[in-house]
């Protein structure tokens, strides 16, 4: 009777993964069948699931129409400063959070960072592009890195900060200090390494925030030279919003995933385990 | 010790952001120049043409034909759709300009500009290139303000009918001339199923994203209909014309169910011809000939292009837009400037741009050319331009007043399509229109 009951859950716990699986998965699945299809299936309505061949010529094509390689070199590169500049102001900012604030500055200190994670990025938009420009910062890499990192600063510093706070033993410090380690070298040879995870999973947020940010780097950027990926996709829409190459768009898009499938793929225990030890908790 | 660390701290912090804005300065003098003997002017261009590839490769040979003749070196940007009116609308507020650019919504810029910002009267230029008449009407009303020209008239969009010849030859149909013809052959072309449901439309409205007004002005102008009064104070579109045109509309869906169209934002009109589940698309661009050769090539040869049947199948049967090259007024090369909008603008480089970029122009004499005249596809567009009138009003509120989704003239579009009377939907939104102008 027992196993009868666990077995029903089973079914019906799979059953509900496989759907929302299902649900999530098929735009993906969608993207890469498209960017394989014969032209002639790629408008067919209704459409098919399953191509009837598969030509692959898409992928030699887009490098052709679009400078793929430099709007990808773009975003690695600034999504990678943003993630470099993020996470370490995050994880200095969140240890002393965690355990060198007042209780009430701590506190305060939450909410405010809170705060600028509950106002669309859309609102101070034209603020912070006049400031930009005003520096003389707008249509730099160094002005976008910026802009990103004020994004994502406070919300990595959030989820370190409850990292360190759930995660790290008061005792362990305790017992580092007592065997003469400074404040900084208990931080830096105790706390940092078994924070690993918690990191990875800051690191891995702070980079998807970047490499797909749409708004900012448009806005900011009119050099061609400086377009990230997410902004050179773009090329393909025209005027009313129309696409003349939805295969290559996908295509495009297929390929443009790929550095964050490679970075989940590496990284995959360590954010699960960063989530699950309380990055995101608190 | 402790207040050592603090203090090594802080300018270690100060130090970083030093470094930070002057690597940000530096950056941008290397991409400016710095030189005084070399002219150097800044050009954005939105993206046309359906490989981006061939926008840039044109871009380098005009830039470099034009630095040959001149010595000015243009360092052109190719900006996208959706960020082009906030980037514009930033320049002329006081943020990053270039020298010269593509613009639209030539009176709204104008407008929001002041003395160092914004669209500059280029009155002398248009002198220089032959004056008013060499441009279509639309042109001269999307660039000149009040009888100033803002910018020399270039690409040019008008509207026609795609039909699908196949479907015409089997069924022994000629292309639709009236209002009447037009529901005889979508009748026709049309097929539902047993529960009345249409399979195959004889006839879709041009209407991406649901987005049913540029449709709703073709069909008012052809109503006989206007959308302002003559000096552009007021917005007379509920009138009777306002009315029939709007019910032509809707009854085409919902009485004589030739057409499917709806305010399902999913459904795409060339799309389902490309499917081919549709006969005829009322109201395409230029550019429509190129989406399906790429997308459908099955479908090749077997497309065509008419001049859109109106009420009477005489008179004005379309509607037209045109945008400006425009010089901006914080340009430190004025006479630079005007020299690339003379170069980029003339007739020669106007047609090799219409051909590599698939564009209609508003240069009379280079839509004469036999480009346009011999081709089937294009030489719609020449028939059509004749027949055309202005699809953007000349006021500095028209950005806002036909903004999809919820400026009053889109949004009473869709309500009517959505099945809301017709006459209280055209009273809201005249009275929409005419609160913001007053505004």
């Amino acid at each position: 009777m027992k196993k009868l009951k666990k077995t029903k859950a089973a079914i019906f716990h799979y059953a509900g993964l496989l759907l929302v699986s299902l649900f999530v998965l098929l735009p993906y699945y969608w993207m890469i069948v498209t960017s394989i299809k014969p032209k002639e299936e790629v408008m067919l309505s209704p459409p098919t699931l399953i191509p009837s061949a598969i030509d692959l010529s898409n992928y030699i094509e887009v490098w052709k129409t679009l400078p793929l390689a430099k709007y990808l070199q773009n975003s690695l590169f600034v999504a990678g400063m943003t993630t470099i500049i993020g996470v370490v102001l995050a994880v200095l900012c969140g240890y002393s959070l965690s355990r060198y604030a007042y209780k009430k500055l701590q506190k305060g200190t939450t909410i405010l960072m809170l705060c600028t994670q509950l106002i669309p990025s859309v609102l101070p938009m034209i603020s912070l592009y006049f400031i930009m420009y005003k520096l003389d910062l707008a249509n730099t890499y160094i002005g976008l890195i910026i802009a990103y990192s004020v994004w994502a600063i406070p919300f990595c510093t959030l989820m370190m900060k409850s990292y360190f706070t759930t995660t790290i033993p008061h005792e362990l410090e305790e017992s580092a200090t007592i065997d003469g380690c400074s404040k900084f070298g208990t931080f830096l040879r105790i706390c940092l390494p078994i924070s690993i995870p918690g990191v990875v999973a800051t690191a891995i947020f702070a980079f998807i925030l970047a490499w797909n940010d749409y708004m900012w780097a448009s806005i900011m950027l009119s050099n061609n030279d400086l377009k990230p990926v997410s902004v050179g996709i773009y090329d393909y829409v025209g005027q009313f919003g129309g696409n003349a190459n939805l295969a290559l768009t996908m295509t495009t898009a297929v390929i443009v995933t790929i550095p964050a499938i490679i970075l989940f793929a590496f990284l995959q225990k360590y954010l699960i385990s960063g989530l699950a030890a309380g990055a995101v908790k608190g | 010790m402790e207040k050592m660390r603090k203090i090594v701290g802080i300018m270690m912090i100060l130090a970083l952001s030093v470094s930070l804005i002057a690597c940000g300065s530096q950056e941008k003098k290397e991409n400016g120049s710095e030189d005084s003997q070399e002219v150097e002017i800044t050009f954005w261009m939105q993206k046309y043409g359906s490989d981006p590839s061939v926008q840039d490769k044109l871009m380098q040979e005009l830039t470099a034909d034009f630095k040959e003749k001149t010595g000015i070196t243009v360092k052109y940007s190719i900006i996208d759709w959706d960020s082009a009116l906030t980037k514009y609308t930033l320049a002329c507020t006081g943020g990053e300009a270039p020298d010269v650019a593509d613009i639209f919504f030539t009176s709204s810029l104008a407008a929001m500009s002041n003395e160092g910002c914004g669209p500059m009267e280029i009155n002398d230029v248009v002198a220089e290139m032959g004056g008013d008449e060499t441009w279509y009407q639309a042109g001269k009303d999307e660039a000149n303000i009040n009888g100033d020209w803002y910018g020399i008239p270039w690409r040019f969009d008008t509207r026609v009918l795609l039909y699908n010849t196949e479907d015409f030859e089997e069924a022994g149909l000629e292309v639709p001339e009236t209002w009447d013809d037009l529901i005889k052959v979508g009748k026709a072309l049309t097929k539902v199923d047993e529960k009345g449901n249409i399979t195959h439309a004889g006839l879709a409205w041009y209407a991406g994203m649901s987005r049913f007004d540029q449709t709703w002005f073709t069909l008012l102008a052809q109503a006989g209909g206007e959308l302002m009064n003559d000096d552009f104070s007021e917005f007379i579109f509920d009138s009777p014309e306002g009315e029939e045109s709007l019910r032509f509309l809707v009854d085409c869906i919902n009485k004589e169910k030739i057409c499917a169209s709806s305010v399902d934002a999913s459904y795409d009109a060339v799309s389902e011809f490309m499917a081919g589940n549709v006969s005829m698309v009322y109201g395409v661009t230029g550019e429509t000939k190129t989406s399906i050769e790429n997308q459908a090539p099955q479908l090749n040869g077997k497309f065509a292009s008419a001049v859109l049947p109106n009420k009477s199948g005489e008179g004005v049967s379309s509607i037209a837009f045109s945008a400006p090259i425009s010089i901006f007024k914080s340009t430190q090369n004025v006479e630079a400037s005007k020299e690339w909008v003379k170069y980029f603008c003339s007739e020669e480089v106007q047609l090799k741009v219409s051909q590599e970029l698939a564009l209609l122009n508003s240069n009379i004499n280079v839509m004469e050319d036999s480009y346009f005249t011999e081709d089937e596809w294009l030489n719609t567009f020449v028939a059509q331009s004749a027949r055309s009138q202005s699809g953007d009003m000349p006021i500095p509120e028209w950005s806002q007043i036909d903004a999809w989704p919820d400026g009053p003239i889109p949004a009473m579009c869709n309500k009517v399509v959505a099945g809301e009377d017709i006459i209280k939907s055209l009273d809201e939104g005249a009275k929409g229109a005419n609160d913001l102008i007053q505004e």
